[in-house]
This record gives structure tokens, sequence and C-alpha cells, in this order.
């Protein structure tokens, strides 16, 4: 009852951005009235609705790779042959954390050209940690009686990771999924800078042309998709209390 | 916390290894220390271009002119790997990397300038995939022998950067590493990087200090008041989920209004252009581990210790001076390192509101599709974060009483 209100809170906010989306080139007064100054303040270099495409199957797609490849190795991590793999995955988090998505964009592209390709790289990667570390800490956040009780009765290591540790550990691998798919959301915006067609894309134009109206729609448009999309698959999540 | 505590709990799954037994650290540390030493030779130690508009091409390592470093090189990669065997040594393997790293530069430099004799001076340079890729493992090796050390699964490679660094200023200073392309982009852009460099610095202390200034009140007062404390937190977290450029962007058109509104705020250099938004934009990432490590801090004094202290007499403010800090200290520390490390990454993003940093660099060889440009501006950004960590994580060491390490 309660998750499906809150399902019908974030459909309505969903629609209310759509909507939005379809309005912003109708509201030339509006733009032009916040900024008198600028000659072309209404975006009409490319459909609203091409670069929301473009930007949610980049930053998707980048969070489903890295689902697969954060799960698969956090899975590894924590079997009993695979324990030797955990400094380097600390070491990974904590370069991770000093090099900025940006740097990483702007590193693969001399070699992989402008466009999508260093930014999908680059989202792959910083989403591929946080899911990682919560599959890890999901994991080894199985009680260790209940893994003995599971071999007890005679599962093997398959079945004692699909049908015991992993519906144990759901929660936190959500939650980290969550987490990926925001942060990827979010950083997608930044591949603008490198050529990569999203919704930061009239961002990054608008600051080269000095266009405020630019950079206020497509600044706006960016940050209520990602908090959109926090508060929908918050719905995956079991409410909290 | 979840995490520390996950943490805390394979930490001690692993520690009951007696000391002869190899530490885990080991296999990580051996691997990534051989791969360091066999990809320049897999994936090629240098590429030359005749000119600055033709793209690269490998060549091979002059051998006889670059054989001591490389010989070093190699040695200080197998002796990465023989040190990790033993966790007293664990220290040792780390700084060995660093020096490794070096050799791996000298040994660089040295084969750049063999290789361009003879070459047109227009001649360009660049160190090949190999030795990037190398220079990870090695970092990263680093990182893998720095997590073994102590409980705290801590893998910031401090003894790494402390051999390294300074070794890497010795050798751009004695002029070995000159043949190459990036060091004759540094020494042409030697003003405008340092320039570039000060005001990165400037706006990541100045975004740090604003923040620090909102968080740290509030989080005072957030102690004992939870719906404060929910409200901050809400709000921290809400600004995690906004793209930093837009978040940029948004902030450009107030303040211009703002200070077209009120001359005196313009003549004070604030605007919808420059430092203004960059380091308010900064500033609103960094209140959520600032605040959050402030909280955890503040809670860290167990409830017993601060009744017995009640108890004595003690006020509000003696027992936040004489108890709630210096327990709480690490993990204070802890929320202001990863909010330092966060704002000298974000700082990058300034230049794109004309705040200038790093970033312009990066940028203006993103515009050029210049890889040494973009070397130029992104080696800065990473080595200054990588410094600020190594920085706050031997303080927290330093500063944290024995039995409140978690």
């Amino acid at each position: 009852m309660r998750l499906s209100r809150r399902a019908a809170g974030v459909l309505a906010q969903a629609l209310a951005f759509l909507l939005a989306l379809w309005a912003a080139p109708h509201l030339g007064w509006l733009w032009g009235g916040l900024f008198p100054e600028v000659q072309r303040p209404v975006w009409d270099q490319r459909n609203w609705f091409a670069l929301l495409g473009s930007h949610l199957l980049l930053s998707l797609g980048a969070a489903a790779v890295a689902a697969v490849l954060g799960l698969a190795g956090g899975i590894l991590a924590t079997r009993q042959s695979g324990r030797r793999l955990r400094p380097l995955l600390d070491a990974l988090f904590s370069l991770a954390q000093a090099v900025p998505p940006i740097a990483v964009i702007a590193l693969a592209l001399p070699a992989l050209g402008f466009g999508a390709a260093p930014t999908l790289l680059a989202l792959v990667l910083y989403a591929c940690l946080p899911v990682l570390r919560g599959a890890v800490a999901g994991l080894d956040g199985v009680p260790p009686g209940v893994l003995d009780a599971a071999r007890g009765i005679g599962m093997g290591p398959w079945r004692g990771l699909t049908q015991i540790e992993m519906p144990l550990a759901l929660p936190v691998v959500l939650s980290s999924l969550r987490l990926a798919v925001v942060l990827s959301i979010a950083t997608a915006a930044v591949g603008a800078m490198a050529g990569a067609e999203c919704l930061g894309t009239p961002i990054v134009v608008g600051l080269a042309n000095n266009n405020g109206a630019y950079v206020l729609q497509g600044g706006l448009f960016t940050a209520w998709l990602a908090l959109l999309a926090d508060r929908a698959l918050a719905l995956l999540l079991p409410a909290r209390r | 916390m979840a995490e520390a505590r996950s943490r805390l709990l394979t930490d001690a799954a692993a520690t009951p290894s007696p000391a002869v037994a190899i530490p885990r650290e080991a296999t990580a540390a051996a691997l990534l220390a051989a791969l360091a030493a066999v990809l320049p030779f897999l994936l090629g130690w240098l590429s030359v271009a005749p000119n600055r508009l033709v793209s690269p091409r490998p060549v091979a390592l002059p051998m006889a002119a670059a054989a001591l470093p490389l010989g070093l090189f190699l040695l200080c990669c197998l002796g990465v790997a023989l040190l990790a065997r033993r966790r007293a040594l664990l220290p040792w393997a780390e700084a060995v990397a660093g020096l490794a790293l070096l050799a791996l530069l000298a040994t660089l430099g040295l084969g750049a300038g063999a290789a361009l004799e003879g070459a047109s001076r227009l001649a360009r340079v660049a160190p090949g995939a190999g030795v990037w890729f190398s220079a990870l493992a090695l970092l990263l090796a680093g990182g893998c022998c720095a997590a073994g050390r102590g409980r705290m699964a801590d893998a910031t490679p401090t003894r790494f950067l402390a051999v390294a660094l300074p070794g890497l200023a010795l050798l751009v200073a004695s002029g070995l590493l000159d043949p190459l392309s990036l060091l004759k982009e540094a020494a042409q852009r030697g003003p405008e990087l340092r320039l570039a460099l000060l005001r990165h610095a400037v706006l990541a202390a100045g975004a740090l200090t604003l923040a620090a200034a909102v968080a740290v009140p509030l989080s005072l007062l957030a102690l004992r008041r939870p719906r404060l404390e929910a409200a901050l937190m809400t709000l921290a977290n809400g600004l995690q989920v906004v793209p930093s450029i837009a978040l940029f962007g948004l902030l450009m058109a107030p303040l211009a209004g703002l200070a077209a509104m009120w001359p005196p705020l313009r003549a004070a250099g604030i605007g919808g252009i420059g430092a203004a938004p960059a380091v308010i934009g900064i500033a609103a990432y960094l209140l959520l581990p600032l605040a959050a490590g402030m909280l955890a801090g503040l809670r860290q004094a167990p409830p017993e210790l601060i009744d017995a202290a009640r108890g004595q007499g003690m006020n509000e403010r003696a027992i936040l001076r004489h108890l709630r800090v210096p327990l709480g200290l690490g993990a204070m520390l802890g929320g202001l390192r990863v909010a330092a490390v966060q704002a000298v990454g974000l700082a990058t993003l300034a230049a794109l509101v004309g705040a200038g940093g790093l970033g312009a660099i990066v940028f203006q060889g993103i515009g050029q599709l210049a890889a040494d440009l973009i070397l130029l501006g992104v080696l800065p950004v990473v080595a200054l974060s990588l410094c600020v960590d190594a920085l706050l994580a031997a303080a927290q060491r330093l500063l944290m009483p024995p039995g409140t390490r978690a």
C-alpha cells in the first residue's frame, strides 16, 4: 500500500519532468525574461528528448556493465580462494578516490577519440566501485553460522551462493546499485566535455558561448533527472523504519 | 560505519596468521610487480613522432643507453615481490615500489634521449602505453603493501609517495627527463602551470574552509537536535546527487543576478563567472563528508564516559573540549580527508565557470586533443590529491589515540 503510493509519487514526478522537457522550447518568454542580454535564449540545437535518450543510454548502459563486473568481482573477492584479491581492491578504491572522473575522461580522450567512448569507460570504472564495495560488504555481512548450516544440510558452493548468500546480501547490494546508477547519471553530464551527447551538452555549449540560458536549462534538467532517478531507485529498497 | 565494521570483521578473519605466514598482500603485490616489469616490454616503452602533428609510432627502447636504470627497475620489481612476503617488510616493499617507479622514469628519460639522437629537432618522444600501465601497476602495488599496515584497511601508499615524489622532483631537476615531450610542453608553459597549480590549491582550500565554516557549527548544533541533524543530512545527501557541472552552471545565474543588484559584491570580485560559483559549488559537495565525519567523531566518546563527566560537574563546553574532540579526532580527520581529496578533484571542473586552476589546462588540452597538454593538467591534479590524502592519512594515524582506531 505504502509502496504503491510512493511509486505513484515518483511516477507523477517523472511525468512532470517529461512535461517540462517538452515545454522547455516553448518557454521563450521565461528564458528570455531571465536572461535579457542573451540573444537566443531557447535551446534548439538538439531535441531535448534525444538528449535525454542518449543520456539514459550512456549512463544506464555503463551502470549495467558495471553491475555485472562489480558483482562478479565482489563474489570472487569473497570466496576463500579470492581473498588474496582484497588488498588489490583496497588499493583500487583508494586510488579511484584520488582521481576525479573528468581526469579519466580526459586521459582516455587521446586514445579513444571524441564522443561517447571515453565517457563510457569512465562511467563503467566509477560505477563499478560502489557495486564492488557493496557486494563485498553484503557478502561479508552474511553470518558464518548461516553458511555453516547451509553446508551442513548439503548445499554446494553454488547453491549456497545463490540461495543463501545473495538473498541475505541483497539489501546492501541493491543500495550500492542505486548509488552506481545515480552516480553514473550524474557523471554522464561531465561527458559532454568530451563530446558525448547528453543533457550536459547544453551546459557545455552555454558555457562556451556565454549563454546563461542554455546553462540554466541544461543544469536544471540534468539535476532533475539525477534526483528523479534517486527517488525512483529508492522504491527498490525496503522503506526505512 | 557499517563499512568500517565489515572491514574490521574481514581483518579479524585474516589476522590469525602467525608471524611466519605469508601475508595476504603478497599475492597481489607480486602480481602487480610482475605486471609492472613486463608491461613496458609488451606494450611499448617509447613512441616517437617526427613532429607535433603526426601521430606517434612505437619504437624499441635503446637498451644500451638505459641499461643501468633498466636493471635497477627490474631488480626493484623483483624486490617488491620478495619483500611483500614478510608482513614486517611490507613498508619496505611499498618504498621499493616507489623506487621502481623512479627507475622506470630514469630508463624512460635515458631511452628517450638516445632515441632522439640524430632525429630532427621537431621530433617528439613520449612514454609508450606500457610505461603508463607499468606506473599504474606500481602505484597499486604500493597501495596493496600499504593495505597490509595496521588494522585500518587503508590503502593510501604514503611511503610510496614519500619516495616517489621527492625522487621525481630530483629527476626533473636533473634534466634527465627533458627529452620527453611532456617536459618540453611543461617548460614552455612553466609560469602558466605554476599559476594554475597555485590557483587550484587556493580554490580547493577556499571551498574546504567555506564548507567547514558551515558544517562544523551545524554539526555541533545538530549533535543533540535530531530534527536539525535529519535536515542537515538530507540536504548534504541531496546535494551529492546533483551533477557537479549542473550545480556550477545553476549557481552562475543567481550569483550574476546578486552581483548586478548589489554592486559591492561585484567590487569584491563575486559574480556569475569566476571563483565564486566554483568555490560555493565545490563546498556544497564537501558538506556531506565533513558533517558526517564531525557527527561520527562527536559521538565517538562512550555515553557512560560523558555521564561520568557530567556527574563530576563538567559543563558541555568542557565535555566537548576534553572528551568529545580528543576521542573523535580520528573520525573527524577521516571526514576532512575525504572532503579535501574531493575538493582537489572537483576544483578541476572549476575552470568550466572561468575560475581557472589546473582544469583550465586540461580543457585546453581537450579542445586541442593534445595528449601532452591533458597530461600536464591531469598529472598534477592526481599528484596533489594523492599528497593531500597521504598527508591527512598520516595525520590521522598520528593523532588518533591508540584505543580508538576502527
